[in-house]
């Protein structure tokens, strides 16, 4: 490659310019449209002018304590945190199992994944609630309202997304790899560690970050599996919006400020994380 | 390397479809059989928090499970396949239209299914090569999906609102449309949706396809380049193909997400919405627990999942999801 | 490979550490709710949790002041403790509510709608309130009798004890009805056209009235008032057969739908509308009166450009282009709307009487007032109002006078659906309207298909 840009690839440039340009106009319109409204006096929402007579900056202030939203945040980033984690890492162990091993029930395990990503989840919501009563009144340990609860409630419903998506970008990866630590004497563990872990680190950085998003969007069974120290700020959102479900006025302002504020966190942390989504990773190992 | 001709067009299947068979019978025999353990904390956790719940909500279809037996619920009178019947003649509120649902859920998952994919292939592209700034534009990509599904759905219930909402000042400043068109009701309710749905919804196939160009080795690119292939004929010959497996995961569920949605209707419209916006989901929801008739809604819901799991096998062997090393 | 293995050690030291902190905080957890349980459970103590609704036009003042009642209740009842729960949605309250009959636990006091009560009747999981109970509670005759008929099916079955009220009321904007030259409210429905007509003027977006057929649950609130003033209801009396295809239930829903249609009194706008789009036309001028839910809307119009404009009167109950009610007609104001407490049957003995304490002490009149000036909801305490200069307001008037000409709706189980299935008729009724595709007839044929799906669920 020539250090001076041909025109080729000016071309190429620009266009990447462009695209970009226009996917963001079309994130931002609306996005500028949540920052107004964050920003417009409650009353004033939908008034018929677009523009606020006066700027509402209060309403960031005023959310905090309305619907206890860092609480929410930090059970949200605790508890989304930890479950995408978690079925990261017990997927990781399924995918390896079914992307390099055949067996028999292999192709139904497989697709009951699909069917069992599928179900409905208000379908399991009641039933779900009542056998974790029974194990909580069989092993006399208080189960409904814990962390631990939801969290690995959500790490499983994200497993069977979880498992697939591992597997089929471990479906891309050579084998041949793996073969040659074994070869080196590791065991199965360490081959899994320090051959597939590193090479499918794009791919698990996504499924954490969808099985994160799976437990931070819920709201139907947070609402019942979490008490009021628990609460997801999912929860405390809906609070905002069931005031206008009894006929009376809602908060826009600061439904719309703490939905953005509420969003930072995951900002931050596929921030943080986009950098292991990097290109060449495979074929550099595979020439090393 | 080897002839630029031939990875251009069997890569895709080198990497991922079956190995030679001696190189399988020499990783069996070395490996012996598979670690099932490593399966295990998966299997038993979907075994007591989805499997368990599902097998009682597939008994509840079965009873007359509503709000006069729910506190006695295990001796809900057994009534057999009656719930079935039931959902095939009451699907709506208004009666007989629980086929048109399928319908319009159909039509939606599809829609949006087709029109995401473009946005998030082409946005994943445009961020994969290094560039100033680029950690924010990817960034930036994943405010949609990061919004709560109820805010997204009031957001653009507000945007779509006739009269006041932006976009009917919008096409009215652009003389397109008349200032009070109806975007909320009527057969325009669901493009309303199908739009707010896309936009909220593409950087699940933008960020299911980032992951999976960073398993693209870049010599593929590199031997293409010097056989003088152009960007878009290289898009084609290699990251397509290479990108089957995500690719067709990514619209496998993504239709079938879409097929579940029901809190964007729920929200944006009235309940029920407008015919042509009155999803399947929606339409179970609110005849069944709304109404506190849960052996209803049971039977409802299992129809659907068998509804949707038909083509969904259908397109499995059809793209042969699954079968990497078999 | 050295370079990979290299970041791989990284990133797997990373992991370990990561799931390190997953196990000690789950472990951590759970200690100290275990604790807390310990305390809660064993000692000489109980505490009672009350799920309750959130305020969510100010959920800091409702939790100030519920908690500084606890500890009153506290003080006076030693060994009693009271926690609130708080649920934000109502799907939530639903869902909460099947889960904790399905199991026997769960709160024990819940917080529930008059309209929900027959549903929560039939699910035979809460306790009748027998003529001891009430004497506990303070008497049945300290409440407004007309909240008690939507407690149970009759006297001497009340599972429902009545906390706040909410009739409905007509609120209207004082300087429009001045600027239109209109002296006081509309007394029938007749002067209420006739007045609304006065006040439209679409060159300026400004009309008489609002409606709102997307919202859940305003076009029964409206369309059930108006066919009890037309002598029908949506259910016949023996509570046997559904009757939302009566004429009077057509009349009803057609008057609603005149007002865009015929009477040209609302914007044809407003067929998108839900509660909150209807009350936000009302707070910027552009409707100049509205049928809706009481004090509950008194927050947000203190804060809104009307909030000097705005005035409360009782909605009508003359049928428009009548004289008197009809036949069979009857004065309904509003239908009987308000929370009560219900105390589930898995609350037995010691717990069930110190639910029934703190029911009785939340309705004594000085909670009840307190109440009042903590967030505006109206007391059922019939003597709060007594020598109480703050609830003796033109607006409060305004809605005891309403009170007083509430109505139960029929008390039926199958009331959730007939909800939905008239949600379904508004909306099907007002997509038809904004297609241009609307006949005469319509409103009749839909309420007739509803009516069997009513019909059919009565039956269960």
């Amino acid at each position: 490659m020539s250090y001076s840009m041909s025109a080729q690839q000016r071309f190429w440039n620009t266009l990447r310019a462009v695209g970009i340009a226009l996917i963001a106009l079309f994130i931002l319109i609306p996005l500028a449209y949540i920052v107004l409204i964050s920003l417009t006096p409650d009353t004033q929402v939908g008034g018929g002018s677009l523009w606020p007579s006066h700027w509402a900056f209060e309403n960031y202030a005023k959310m905090w304590p309305t619907v206890h939203l860092a609480q929410g945040i930090r059970n949200s980033v605790i508890i989304s945190g930890l479950a995408g984690l978690l079925a990261t890492l017990v997927a990781l162990g399924s995918a390896y199992v079914l992307a390099r091993f055949q067996f028999r029930g292999r192709k139904t395990f497989m697709l009951s994944l699909i069917t069992i990503q599928t179900i409905p989840s208000v379908m399991l919501l009641l039933p779900l609630f009542v056998i974790i009563v029974v194990i909580q009144d069989a092993i006399s340990i208080h189960l409904v309202g814990r962390y631990f609860t939801i969290i690995l409630t959500y790490m499983t419903f994200a497993l069977p997304f979880a498992c697939w998506l591992l597997y089929s970008y471990m479906s891309g990866i050579p084998a041949d790899l793996e073969e040659a630590g074994f070869v080196d004497g590791c065991t199965r563990l360490q081959v899994v560690r320090y051959v597939v872990f590193p090479l499918l680190l794009p791919g698990m950085v996504v499924t954490f970050v969808f099985s994160f998003l799976l437990a931070w969007g819920d709201v139907l069974f947070a609402s019942v599996l979490t008490s009021a120290e628990t609460h997801t700020v999912a929860v405390s959102l809906q609070a905002y919006v069931s005031s206008g479900e009894s006929g009376g006025d809602v908060y826009w302002g600061q439904l719309m400020a703490a939905s953005l504020t509420s969003g930072l966190p995951i900002m931050v942390i596929f921030l943080i994380f986009q950098k292991y989504i990097i290109g060449g990773l495979a074929s550099g190992a595979v020439k090393g | 390397m080897s002839s630029p001709q031939v990875p251009l067009d069997t890569v895709g299947t080198a990497y991922t479809t079956a190995p030679p068979g001696a190189v399988r019978r020499k990783r069996m025999s070395m490996w012996q059989r598979p670690p099932y353990w490593m399966m295990l904390p998966s299997v038993a956790l979907l075994l007591i928090i989805v499997v368990a719940p599902f097998a009682v909500s597939v008994y509840a279809s079965l009873t007359k499970l509503n709000q006069y037996t729910i506190a006695h619920w295990t001796s809900a009178p057994f009534v057999g396949l009656e719930n079935y019947a039931d959902a095939f003649r009451q699907g709506n509120a208004l009666g007989a239209s629980a086929l048109q649902s399928v319908w319009v859920s159909v039509s939606f998952s599809v829609a949006t299914t087709i029109l995401i994919t473009p946005i998030g292939i082409i946005a994943a592209l445009l961020v994969n090569k290094p560039f100033r700034g680029r950690r924010w534009v990817r960034t930036l990509f994943l405010v949609p999906y990061v919004m709560p599904v109820f805010v997204n759905a009031i957001v653009w219930r507000m945007l779509f609102m006739n009269g006041w909402g932006l976009i009917d000042q919008v096409l009215a400043g652009l003389h397109l449309a008349n200032k009070d068109t109806f975007w909320l009701i009527g057969p325009r309710s669901f493009w309303a949706m199908v739009v707010a749905d896309v936009w909220s919804s593409w950087p699940f196939v933008y960020l299911m396809v980032l992951a999976g160009l960073q398993g693209i080795s870049s010599d593929l690119y590199e031997s293409a380049n010097i056989d003088g292939a152009s960007p878009v004929r290289g898009f084609f010959s290699i990251t397509l193909p290479m990108l089957r497996p995500v690719l067709g995961l990514a619209l496998l569920l993504s239709t079938l997400n879409h097929f579940n949605n029901f809190t964007l209707p729920f929200i944006m419209f009235g309940t029920p919405p407008s015919p042509q916006a009155d999803v399947l989901p929606l339409n179970v929801y609110i005849t069944s627990f709304q109404t506190f008739n849960f052996g209803l809604g049971a039977a409802m819901s299992l129809m659907t999942l068998i509804l949707m799991m038909i083509p969904a096998v259908f397109y499995i062997r059809m793209l042969r999801l699954g079968e990497a090393t078999s | 490979m050295s370079k990979a293995s290299n970041r791989a050690k990284l990133l797997s030291a990373v992991a370990m550490v990561a799931l390190g902190t997953t196990v000690s905080a789950c472990g951590s957890q759970s200690n100290t709710s275990s604790t807390q349980e310990n305390t809660a459970g064993h000692a000489t103590s109980m505490t009672l949790t009350i799920f309750t609704s959130k305020y969510t036009a100010n959920p800091q003042a409702q939790e100030q002041f519920l908690n500084k009642l606890a500890s009153q209740f506290e003080q006076k009842n030693p060994g009693i403790k009271i926690q609130f729960t708080y649920y934000d949605s109502a799907s939530q309250e639903n869902t909460t509510l099947q889960t904790s009959l399905a199991t026997q636990q769960g709160p024990d006091i819940f917080d529930i709608g008059t309209t929900f009560v027959p549903t929560a009747y039939a699910m035979n999981g809460f306790h009748v309130l027998s003529k001891q109970d009430w004497d506990k509670i303070g008497g049945l005759q300290k409440f407004f009798p007309a909240q008690l008929k939507m407690s149970g099916p009759g006297s001497g079955h009340y599972i429902a004890v009545p906390w706040e009220m909410v009739p409905f009321g007509l609120v209207y904007n004082k300087k429009l009805f001045k600027e239109a030259g209109i002296q006081s409210p509309p007394q029938t429905w007749t002067e209420f056209v006739k007045d609304a007509q006065k006040l439209t003027n679409p060159a300026k977006n400004q009309w008489g009235t609002a409606i709102d057929p997307a919202d859940s649950f305003d076009p029964w609130h409206v369309g059930w008032v108006l066919t009890k003033q037309f002598g029908g209801d949506f259910v016949s009396a023996d509570l046997k057969r559904a009757t939302l295809d009566s004429e009077a239930a057509v009349k009803g829903l057609t008057f609603w739908f005149d007002w865009v249609q015929k009477y040209k009194i609302a914007s044809p706008n407003d067929m998108t509308n839900k509660g909150t789009d209807e009350l936000r036309a009302f707070e910027n001028g552009h409707a100049a009166m509205l049928v809706m839910q009481g004090t509950s809307l008194i927050p947000s119009l203190e804060s809104s450009a009307v909030k000097d404009d705005y005035a409360f009167a009782p909605m009508p109950t003359i049928p428009y282009g009548m004289n008197a009610l009809p036949q069979g007609g009857v004065p309904v104001q509003t239908f009987v709307s308000g929370n009560d407490f219900v105390i589930p049957k898995y609350v037995t003995g010691e717990r069930y009487q110190a639910a029934l304490k703190w029911i009785k002490f939340f309705t004594d009149v000085p909670q009840q007032n307190e109440m009042y000036n903590v967030y505006g909801q109206m007391p059922v305490n019939v003597n709060a109002y007594k020598n109480n200069p703050e609830l003796n307001t033109p607006v409060i008037k305004a809605f005891v006078a309403a009170e007083n000409h509430a109505y139960p709706i029929p008390f039926t189980p199958a009331w959730g659906n007939i909800e939905v299935v008239y949600g379904g008729v508004s909306n099907k009724i007002a997509n038809a309207i904004a297609t241009h595709s609307y006949h005469d007839g319509d409103i009749s044929a839909a309420l007739k298909a509803a009516n069997q799906q009513a019909q059919s669920s009565l039956q269960q």
